[in-house]
């Protein structure tokens, strides 16, 4: 035997003071009488206390003894060996979305599951625990591991399984380790895994799919048309069955219910078709629907797209009139789509002359043409060491970098190179000379072309509006807000959060807390300049809002062809290689009939006791 | 009190176990000792001046030439006078049960009396003097009785607070339950008494108590209190001093030719009239 509670123990300590109580208290209930002189005085018993006198075992003494016993023994909680232990059930539940699946029968390989899952709650009996986990990347917990079988159904009523394909072999360990080395351990899922999967001993395996036909949306890109100032919409479907399907594309605006794209495709099994459709823009968001027969899952049918924001990248071009960089600058600037020319101190990147040094504005962009100024005498020839220098190469670039994406520089004269003291991070070097380089020291964002472009054919090349462009292209996406707005489940989203004036400093210069709300549930971001926000595993419509006013959106939707490919469902029951031990675990079940019993046995007691000490009061009324 | 339905039915089937020569009361249905009205023919005396001429007896006259007057037997009603002890003692017992059997049992006798037209006295025997004496139309009352009285029977009789009838029928009703010397209580009782009746009220347990362990007793009267173990010793030497009292008192009343009874309060009053009260001719059946 043991205690669920050793400290209820102290409550023996009543016995003794029990026992004092009735050595020291006047024992004797009184009793009225009439005639007390035939009574006589010689019996008369001087009060406990008085003297050294021996405890008499009156009834009311033994039930208060026996009422403390038994309700101390009731708050130590006693357990006997066998009776604390039960039964313990993991229960690993595939969460993707193939598990959204109907079957030929009606019912979603989710309910089978569920289905199957509470067969094996009731083997277990009352005394059994579960513990239910759903797979994913980051395995969580679906139910309360103290939950009785209601609760913990009303906790699994609310179970969608939509994310994407992932491995299950994270869940699997979790499960393993939450079962012991006694508990059962049980997968439900819609396929059984292949053979050298590293599925636990101890797991049994029960796959309740079944193989479907299924078209599903395979990927939807909703982008900005500059040109066009029309915002054009992209959908791929695709036939993951094997045979020829008719299907009907719908696409409606979510606010007003207006159709505005509509399609019907046939598609070969195994095929796909893509799905474009020019739109005005202003339509904020898109729904969109395909319908076709025989459809297994229902969760790769829909999608729902949130219309893009021409993110412009406003520039400045800072030479004099005369320069001769201006118009090659102009020229290949011209041809990148959403820049609009600024002022110097408005624009988001400036083009200007190495001559002076850029001032302190993380948010501006500098890009300097030319030799960092340097004192030099007044008159007369430059230093030999400062005479500028034509290369031919060969050039090292720093592989990788996005502002080199695409630029090779193949039979381009690089002229006009200044050495320069300044300690600079090249991007483009020859020998000992930076020819590309950022500055270290001022800022981040201040890189130096050392070039002298009246010297040099690079303008002429193919490399500068490449160059050009990665540039622009970067500094688009250090914009604040999103990069896009439409996202699948498990991509990474980033969500740059301005800096220098951006909309994350507040009127008093406080930065305000960011949060990201779905369905109503809202979670804190960190508030750094480019917020990485966590693997999504819901599809849906997602804000991000600070100190409470919406600061974006964006959707995540579930493009997953393996996931949707819904063939290679199968059911089957794969048997644990290793049987556990006893299957049982120790555990202290919050309901103990035990415990109840002694509490009203106790019960009992004390009204026992109480109709004792009651009744001498009844005799001054009642005649004994 | 008169309305109780016990003591109703008590009178309709009992009547007073009264002497047959009562020594005085007033013009009754009993015949008394000396001349009166009634149609029982005594004996002729002569004439002589305040005769009632009614009495006259003509035919006398005519042999005797004398004037005759017929005497005939008087009738009155006896003089009931009922002692009531309303000290705390009668309070003891299971929900009053025995100050109730008492008032029952002074109600009855008083009907019992009033029935034969006597004027009975309840004598309310209370320190407080409350009510100090309840008349026949004042039966009521008695179910007003707090039983608060703190002296004894005998302490009351010795300051003379309540004066008693002389010739009367008394009835004493009490539980005796206090220290007192029997010879002096009913030599004092049956002093100026025709007949003296005296009955002791206990409840069931006074009469017959039981083991009950250790008690802490509290007389009602004295408030005197002594810590005791009721078990068989004990008791039995509670009862051997009941019974002692209760021999005494009777021996007592013998002497004083009065008539004692100890009924008990649990039996009823229809028990006690049937089994304790008739036996000794205190009731007879009506």
């Amino acid at each position: 035997m043991w205690f669920a509670n050793p400290w209820g123990l102290l409550a023996f300590l009543s016995i003794p003071t029990i026992v004092g109580i009735h050595l020291f208290h006047r024992r004797f209930p009184p009793l009225h009488i009439a005639g007390g002189h035939l009574w006589g005085l010689t019996e008369e018993i001087q009060a406990a206390g008085r003297k050294q006198e021996r405890l008499p075992l009156t009834s009311t003494l033994l039930l208060e003894l026996l009422a403390a016993t038994v309700l101390s023994l009731a708050i130590a909680q006693p357990r006997w060996f066998e009776a604390g232990r039960a039964a313990h059930l993991v229960v690993l539940l595939d969460d993707s979305a193939s598990m959204s699946a109907t079957g030929t029968d009606g019912t979603t390989f989710r309910d089978r599951s569920l289905a199957k899952m509470t067969e094996r709650v009731w083997e277990l009996g009352s005394r059994g625990r579960v513990t239910v986990l759903r797979s994913g990347v980051r395995p969580t917990s679906l139910s309360d591991p103290n939950a009785d079988t209601a609760e913990m159904e009303q906790q699994l009523a609310g179970w969608k399984p939509l994310q994407p394909k992932h491995d299950f072999a994270d869940t699997w360990d979790l499960g393993a380790q939450l079962a012991g080395p006694d508990g059962d351990l049980i997968f439900l899922t819609d396929h059984l895994p292949a053979d050298d999967a590293p599925v636990p001993q101890r797991m049994e395996v029960v796959a309740v799919g079944q193989s479907r036909q299924n078209v599903a949306l395979a990927d939807a890109q909703w982008s900005f048309d500059p040109i066009a100032s029309a915002t054009l919409l992209t959908v791929r479907i695709v036939n993951l069955g094997t045979m020829q399907t008719a299907v009907t594309l719908t696409g409606r605006v979510a606010s007003s219910g207006q159709t505005v794209l509509r399609k019907k495709e046939t598609i070969e099994g195994g095929r796909s078709v893509a799905v474009t459709g020019q739109l005005p823009t202003g339509l904020e968001e898109l729904i969109i629907e395909i319908v076709s027969d025989g459809d297994g899952l229902q969760a790769d049918n829909i999608v729902q797209l949130i219309e893009p924001v021409e993110r412009v990248v406003t520039y400045a071009i800072d030479f004099p009139a005369e320069s001769r960089v201006t118009e090659p600058l102009q020229r290949a600037l011209n041809s990148i789509p959403s820049t609009q020319v600024a002022d110097v101190a408005a624009a988001d990147i400036v083009f200007t002359s190495a001559e002076s040094l850029p001032v302190n504005r993380p948010a501006q962009w500098w890009i300097g043409f030319g030799p960092i100024a340097a004192p030099r005498p007044t008159e007369g020839s430059p230093p030999e060491n400062e005479r500028p220098i034509d290369l031919v190469g060969p050039y090292v670039l720093r592989k990788g970098h996005p502002f080199l994406d695409g630029v090779t520089l193949e039979g381009v004269v690089w002229g006009g190179i200044i050495p320069s003291g300044r300690v600079t991070a090249p991007l483009i070097s020859a020998g000992t000379y930076n020819l590309f380089s950022q500055l270290a020291g001022s800022t981040e964002n201040a890189y130096l072309l050392n070039i002298d472009l009246t010297r040099s054919n690079l303008v002429d090349s193919p490399d500068w509006p490449i160059l050009l462009s990665n540039l622009i292209e970067q500094r688009r996406q250090a914009l604040p807000g999103l990069r896009r707005w439409n996202y699948r489940l498990g991509e990474t989203i980033q969500f740059a959060w301005g800096t220098e004036g951006g909309p994350n400093s507040s009127a008093d210069g406080n930065t305000a807390e960011l949060q990201l709300v779905h369905d109503g549930v809202s979670r804190s971001l960190p508030s750094t300049n480019v917020v990485e926000i966590p693997t999504l595993t819901k599809p849906g419509l997602y804000e991000i809002q600070a100190a409470g006013k919406r600061i974006d959106r964006f959707a995540v939707n579930l493009f997953d062809v393996e996931e949707s490919n819904l063939t290679g469902l199968d059911s089957g029951n794969r048997p644990p290689k290793m049987e556990t031990r006893t299957a049982t675990a120790l555990i202290d079940a919050r309901h103990d009939w035990q415990t109840a019993l002694l509490a009203a046995i106790a019960l009992g007691l004390i009204v026992a006791d109480w109709f004792v000490l009651r009744a001498p009061d009844r005799a001054t009324t009642a005649g004994h | 009190m008169k309305d109780d339905p016990q003591v109703q039915r008590a009178v309709s089937q009992y009547q007073l176990g009264l002497p047959r020569s009562p020594v005085a009361g007033r013009a009754g249905e009993l015949l008394g000792r000396g001349t009166g009205s009634s149609l029982e023919f005594l004996e002729h005396r002569e004439y002589a001046p305040g005769d009632d001429v009614r009495h006259l007896d003509w035919a006398a006259y005519a042999r005797s030439d004398a004037l005759m007057v017929r005497l005939y037997r008087e009738e009155i009603s006896p003089r009931l006078e009922i002692l009531l002890d309303a000290s705390r003692s009668m309070t003891s017992g299971p929900e009053g049960i025995k100050s109730r059997l008492a008032c029952q049992l002074a109600a009855m006798f008083g009907l019992l009396s009033g029935q034969t037209g006597g004027r009975p006295v309840i004598r309310v025997m209370d320190d407080s003097a409350k009510f100090p004496a309840l008349e026949l139309g004042e039966l009521q009352l008695l179910s007003k009785l707090d039983f608060a009285g703190r002296e004894t029977l005998p302490n009351l009789l010795a300051q003379r607070r309540f004066p008693l009838s002389r010739q009367s029928v008394r009835i004493v009703i009490s539980d005796f339950l206090f220290p007192c010397d029997p010879a002096g209580l009913i030599r004092r009782l049956a002093s100026d008494a025709s007949v003296l009746w005296v009955v002791q009220v206990l409840h069931g347990w006074e009469a017959d108590p039981r083991p009950m362990g250790g008690r802490r007793l509290i007389d009602v009267e004295t408030r005197s209190e002594l810590n005791l173990m009721l078990n068989p010793q004990t008791i039995e030497r509670y009862r051997q001093r009941l019974a002692a009292l209760q021999a005494e008192l009777m021996r007592q009343c013998r002497r004083a030719h009065a008539s004692f009874v100890t009924v008990t309060a649990d039996d009823g009053l229809d028990r006690i009239c049937r089994e304790s009260l008739c036996p000794p001719g205190i009731l007879r059946a009506g």
